[in-house]
């Protein structure tokens, strides 16, 4: 139906009630990052402006190891779910019966965190006792292999990210016309070569997108990353242990602000990186072309 | 030199044989044992109604769809194993599936660059090319710059700089308006002509495969019905279904009452419908057909075949008027006669008329 007979009022009051709902989500992320920057910390009548506790954070070695440990996870993630949530995506394209495949794919989503979450310890436990046995019994060098530690909480995160970076290279694959991929096979391109040189630089906005919402889901997590991490400590459970152990300190909230931060901008650089593209594209597609 | 692969075979050889090809989709039978030869230097076109089976087969040519059973050769070399990329073909797609993120040249010269042409060497033979189809100069634009006539032209471009012996088009008009395909219509013609590689056109739309082909095979229920030069299947069409698709035909079925001097009757409820006999003995089911331009309408019977009718309504369509009239069991007939005549005006509805024609003009067809 047309939206000329719609009332302009209408849409403001929608845009109105939309930015009202956003503001009472995002408000206490805001807050927290609001404390983060007062020298005096939470409550206090005074605000004199610092970054001081941000300063703290990088100093801590303790933090800075977390650190350096959940950006090896993020890494390790990505490196398998993007590879795999894009062929997940081709094969959800070719294959007839789709939803069997998104069944199994989404499936995940669809288990509670900490029931997934203890699930994955009770496996990767008994996984490991199997091959401690399969160590002593056959002296191969196997017994390692599924203790909690680096790869446990990686596969953990692997199957908590696929489904997302699934959906969305998808939406943006759907967008992909097939026959250009025949069209480079006729021109003579090997099937890796009309992925690599047709198909590919036309999703990759949704690849750039599914990495980055992958990297923010593995900052993000707690339950997954807490139960399969075996020795090391990331960001968040750092955070999560901190407030639950001496409560909220000032480091705490900068490490929460830094996070959020992050994660905001990351969303907002694609944001604008698409709407940029956008206008570009209807530039260029309303430059005069004759017949 | 031609950059197309696998191109040892000799010029003379038929640029398509095709022996017994079959494909199934689950129950659907998309190709039904096809045989098909092509004539290298030939424009043919493939012509049927929707879900028929023509782009199922120009597909198997292509090596988009593997067949279930036969064999494709493609200028003497048996071809059905192989990916699309070692095959002798280009391919024209309805959708242009041109490279959004290329530039019009960049279209053009990407399989010449596969090839491993120079930068220098690419881009001037993808300029030449663009000049043929009409596009010199656009090289640098982008591909949604253009209209979807230059669109099917930089298309064309690309498929015809890396000289291929055997072009294949997917109903490559489709998506343009009905005077630009006209135009392209010409074009296609010309181009093929002027290359002189053969053309693997399908459509569905007659007129297109008239104004093209050398050559047309009717393709429907995964079958090839038939083929013929555009004129044999226009005026003298072998079978029913041909008679019915190609053209306006009336059809009269039933069975062949009388033979008489090679002349076949069937019984109407108007009156007996003549044909050339074409070998079909009394008591044999036929049907009849006759192109809607070679009836008759008048007021009194006239020698020849002449059915008594009613007459309905008449339509004016420029050229042609074209009447329409009911024979007695209220089947009824098309008439198509130069508007302006005498037998054109002063018809009221349900006034009798007759309906006639030359036996020589009708087809009997015993499928």
């Amino acid at each position: 139906m047309s939206e000329d007979y719609v009332s302009p009022w209408e849409t403001r009051l929608g845009w109105l009630a939309l930015s009202a709902v956003v503001l009472a989500i995002m408000s206490p992320v805001l807050y927290s990052i609001y404390i983060s920057f007062n020298e005096h910390g939470f409550g206090a009548a005074r605000y004199d402006f610092t970054t001081a506790w941000y300063a703290a954070v990088f100093e801590d070695a303790q933090l800075l190891s977390a650190l350096g440990w959940t950006v090896a996870l993020a890494l390790a993630t990505v490196v398998v779910t993007i590879p795999f949530a894009l062929l997940c995506a081709k094969l959800f394209k070719r294959l007839r019966r789709k939803l069997w495949l998104v069944f199994l794919i989404l499936m995940p989503l669809f288990a509670p965190a900490d029931i997934f979450a203890s699930s994955l310890l009770v496996f990767f436990k008994t996984l490991n006792g199997t091959f401690e046995g399969i160590a002593d019994a056959t002296g191969l060098p196997v017994g390692h292999f599924f203790q909690l530690g680096f790869v446990t909480a990686t596969i953990g995160l692997i199957v908590y990210t696929l489904p997302y970076a699934f959906v969305v290279i998808l939406i943006t694959m759907g967008r992909y016309n097939a026959e250009q991929t025949e069209a480079a096979r006729a021109c003579g391109a090997t099937a890796w070569q009309a992925f690599l040189q047709v198909e590919f630089p036309q999703i990759r906005p949704g690849v750039l997108a599914a990495t980055a919402f992958t990297v923010i889901l593995v900052f993000n997590e707690y339950v997954r990353s807490n139960a399969l991490k075996g020795g090391f400590d990331t960001f968040t459970t750092v955070l999560i242990s901190q407030m639950l152990n001496i409560g909220m300190s000032e480091q705490s909230y900068a490490m929460g602000g830094m996070m959020s931060l992050t994660a905001i901008s990351v969303v907002a650089a694609i944001l604008a990186w698409t709407f940029a593209r956008r206008a570009q594209l209807t530039r260029r597609a309303a430059a005069p072309a004759g017949n | 030199m031609t950059l197309a692969p696998d191109l040892d075979a000799p010029a003379d050889t038929a640029a398509v044989s095709v022996r017994g090809l079959a494909k199934r989709y689950g129950p659907v039978r998309a190709l039904d044992a096809v045989d098909l030869d092509i004539e290298a230097g030939s424009y043919f076109v493939l012509l049927g109604p929707s879900g028929g089976g023509k782009t199922t087969l120009l597909r198997a040519l292509g090596g988009f769809i593997r067949p279930d059973a036969g064999t494709v050769r493609l200028a003497g070399r048996e071809v059905q194993d192989l990916p699309p990329n070692r095959r002798p073909t280009g391919m024209v797609f309805q959708s242009y599936a041109l490279f959004p993120h290329m530039s019009v040249l960049g279209n053009v010269a990407y399989g010449l660059k596969l090839r491993r042409l120079s930068a220098e060497e690419a881009r001037a033979r993808a300029e030449a090319v663009l000049a043929r189809v009409g596009l010199d100069g656009y090289g640098e634009r982008r591909v949604w710059e253009l209209s979807g006539g230059q669109q099917q032209r930089v298309q064309l471009a690309r498929a015809l700089a890396l000289e291929p012996r055997i072009l294949l088009l997917d109903e490559p008009l489709a998506a343009l308006d009905a005077k630009l395909r006209k135009e392209m219509c010409y074009e296609l013609k010309h181009l093929q002509e002027q290359v002189g590689i053969t053309f693997v056109h399908v459509t569905h739309n007659q007129e297109e495969a008239m104004t093209v082909a050398d050559r047309i095979a009717l393709i429907s229920d995964g079958r090839l019905v038939e083929s013929g030069a555009p004129k044999e299947i226009y005026e003298r069409p072998r079978r029913r279904f041909t008679a019915e698709f190609v053209g306006e035909r009336n059809l009269f079925d039933g069975r062949v009452a009388a033979v008489e001097d090679g002349i076949a009757a069937i019984e109407t409820p108007g009156g007996p419908a003549l044909a050339p006999a074409e070998g079909a003995a009394p008591g044999a089911e036929a049907a009849i057909s006759v192109r809607s331009e070679r009836l008759t309408l008048s007021r009194e019977p006239r020698p020849g075949a002449a059915l008594r009718a009613e007459w309905r309504e008449r339509v004016y369509l420029g050229l042609v008027a074209q009447h329409i009239v009911a024979l007695p069991d209220g089947r009824e007939l098309s008439i198509r006669i130069a508007p302006g005549g005498p037998e054109d005006a002063g018809w009221s509805a349900g006034e009798l008329c007759h309906v006639g024609w030359d036996p020589a003009d009708a087809r009997l067809h015993l499928d």
